[in-house]
């Protein structure tokens, strides 16, 4: 468990993050999203004793990092930067962290083999594609089978197959326990991994809530209807609540009514629907939303 | 990744929670285990073994060099008038080369701290010892505990080279106070300078800087200092140059330094010890209150 209050972390003139509280449980996998440049980053470093907060206390399991006894055994760590040193080899890195706890040999060729970095594990790290440094650091982090993960942006650089095993991997750390803090700007694929969102922006929180909370809250839900008669579909269904939007093609969408009700009216009616089709909002509507004007770092809209 | 491994096991239900094992039963942070991986992480980078060869190649390069000058001066030479000054020449010439191989001691210690600072290796060793301190100090001991034996080892190789050709012959051990004690005080020296890159390699973190600051003070300084002329004006610069590393060494070793005073060895020793003390201590400072 994660517990951070009112973090704070200045650099120089930049207030990076501003009064940021938030709890990440055991037994879930914690999404944490925000634009570029919100803070996540140094919220972790931050949460592992890189940085030190200039104002507020974060701990884990009750404790501050610097004082755990065992630090790699209880909480792993993934960062956004590279963390290794790159005239060394994936196994001697691995084993040289692995002597700070005594973790024991084998553990080190089971990290290897888990992350799929058996054939370049003789390597040296320098030469490794990003997905393999990713792959690297995720082995680092679990060297100690720890109870807690702290991964920035894990499947940054990673193909397919390693996205889709980071999914499952944290899906099932939590599953056993573990709490689990998660960043990524892959919304779809947050939306599969994550049980609880806390939302950056600009160094300050925006949302903390579970993540269907979040989706129902910004988002609307519609209902998408085509039909030969949608014009009357349309005037019929309009209400002070209900709000229509044409298409065109015969196509609508609806707000405001479920599609059972849609349905009803237009039987009532004897107009034919050719389609009636509930739709919700994504996570990826939602976090627009939510973070709109506090995108630091906006890009010019394509023409 | 593996995707196999994990899937299979998954537990069939996401309620049935099995009780993680305590952390400490897989492991546990120690300062015994810091140095070992401090070992690990030194012995495992290319540019630590070429540089401990470049350290043996040009101490029994130039011992041989040394060693061949003399013999070619032949009769020309004073026999050795003490067994004790037959000693001392060997000695000198098998601990000559420091002149040169503390320099490559200060950049073994630099570099292996400014090398995790710009490859960012430096964000792994904190996260794995979050106190900071005993890294540093594992560090420091590897490094100088390495290169004090082996500074030892090379000597050794550069006296039994050149014991042949030297005219007075090699070094007579039966005499310890003038030939193992000046031998061990070089290795010390070396090792200590080591230290003082350890510690100088922590303040700055940027290798050339470092690396600058270190060559500075133990190679540029008691050069600079032969520049002041001996008057009593510069008398001061002269009598603190004594303290400088390298003159310090010197005067326990080699019996005279580059520059300033001969030091007894009380305070000969005590100087040497002084500047990695101080280096280490700047950088535990700076460990400890800087963002890594
Ligand atoms: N060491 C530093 N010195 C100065 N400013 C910094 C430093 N580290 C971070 N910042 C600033 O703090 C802010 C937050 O950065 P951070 O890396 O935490 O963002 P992030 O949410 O992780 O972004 P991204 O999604 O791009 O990874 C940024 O404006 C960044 O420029
Ligand atoms: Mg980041």
């Amino acid at each position: 468990m994660i517990v951070a209050e009112h973090l704070t972390k200045r650099f120089g003139q930049k207030q990076a993050v501003s009064d940021v509280s938030f709890t990440v449980a055991p037994g879930k996998v914690t999404g944490f999203l925000g634009p570029n440049g919100a803070g996540k980053s140094t919220t972790m470093r931050m949460i592992v004793g890189l940085d030190r907060p200039t104002s507020g206390s974060v701990s884990i399991d009750g404790r501050s990092y610097s004082s755990l006894r065992s630090p790699l055994t209880e909480v792993g760590v993934l960062l956004d930067a590279k963390a290794v040193h790159t005239g060394r080899s994936a196994v001697n890195h691995l084993r040289s962290m692995a002597a700070t706890h005594g973790i024991r040999r084998s553990r080190v060729d089971e990290v290897i083999e888990i992350t799929g970095l058996t054939s370049v594990a003789r390597k040296r790290a320098g030469g490794f594609s990003l997905g393999m440094g990713q792959r690297l650091g995720i082995a680092a982090a679990l060297l100690g089978d720890p109870h807690t993960l702290i991964l920035d942006e894990p499947v940054n650089g990673l193909d397919p197959e390693g996205v889709m095993w980071v999914r499952r991997f944290v899906r099932h750390a939590a599953s056993e326990g573990r709490a689990v803090l998660l960043s990524s700007h892959l919304m779809s694929e947050m939306a599969l991994t994550a049980d609880h969102l806390i939302i950056l922006g600009r160094g300050r929180v925006l949302a903390d809530a579970p993540l269907a909370d979040i989706v129902e809250q910004w988002t609307t839900k519609s209902v998408r209807v085509r039909s030969p008669r949608a014009r009357e579909i349309a005037e019929a269904a309009a209400s002070d609540t209900v709000s229509v939007t044409s298409r065109g093609n015969g196509y609508l969408d609806i707000n405001g009514a479920t599609a059972a009700e849609i349905g009803e009216l237009a039987a009532a009616r004897s107009l034919p629907l050719h389609e009636l089709t509930p739709t919700t909002g994504t996570l990826e509507d939602a976090y627009l939303k939510l973070t709109g004007d506090q995108v630091e770092y906006k890009t010019k809209e394509v023409r | 990744m593996n995707t196999a491994a994990p899937a299979s096991a998954l537990p069939d239900t996401e309620q049935e929670r099995p009780k993680l094992a305590p952390p400490e039963s897989r492991g546990r942070l120690s300062f015994l285990r810091l140095v070992r991986s401090e070992w690990i992480k030194f012995t495992t980078l290319r540019s630590t073994w070429w540089s401990l060869a470049l350290v043996a190649v040009v101490s029994v390069g130039l011992s041989l060099l040394q060693a061949s000058a003399i013999a070619s001066f032949g009769d020309d030479m004073p026999a050795a008038t003490t067994a004790e000054q037959a000693n001392a020449d060997a000695v000198v010439v098998i601990v000559f080369a420091t002149v040169l191989t503390q320099l490559l001691a200060v950049i073994i210690g630099t570099i292996n701290v400014t090398g995790e600072y710009s490859t960012g290796m430096i964000r792994s060793t904190i996260t794995a010892a979050p106190d900071r301190i005993r890294s540093l100090l594992a560090k420091a001991l590897v490094v100088s505990v390495t290169m004090f034996v082996f500074s030892l080892i090379v000597f050794a190789l550069a006296a039994l080279i050149t014991a042949p050709i030297l005219p007075n012959g090699g070094v007579d051990f039966s005499d310890i106070d003038s030939s193992l004690m000046p031998l061990l005080a070089a290795a010390l020296y070396l090792a200590l300078l080591s230290a003082l890159g350890v510690g100088f390699g922590y303040i700055i973190r940027n290798g050339p800087g470092a690396l600058a600051v270190g060559i500075g003070i133990v190679f540029v300084a008691p050069v600079l200092v032969l520049f002041f002329p001996m008057t009593e004006t510069f008398d001061w610069v002269h009598q603190l140059a004594s303290y400088l590393p390298s003159n310090a060494g010197q005067s326990l070793f080699m019996g005279s330094p580059m520059s300033g005073e001969a030091l007894d060895t009380a305070p000969g020793l005590i100087a040497i010890i002084a500047w990695p003390l101080a280096a280490l201590a700047g950088g535990i400072a700076v460990l400890k209150s800087r963002d890594a």
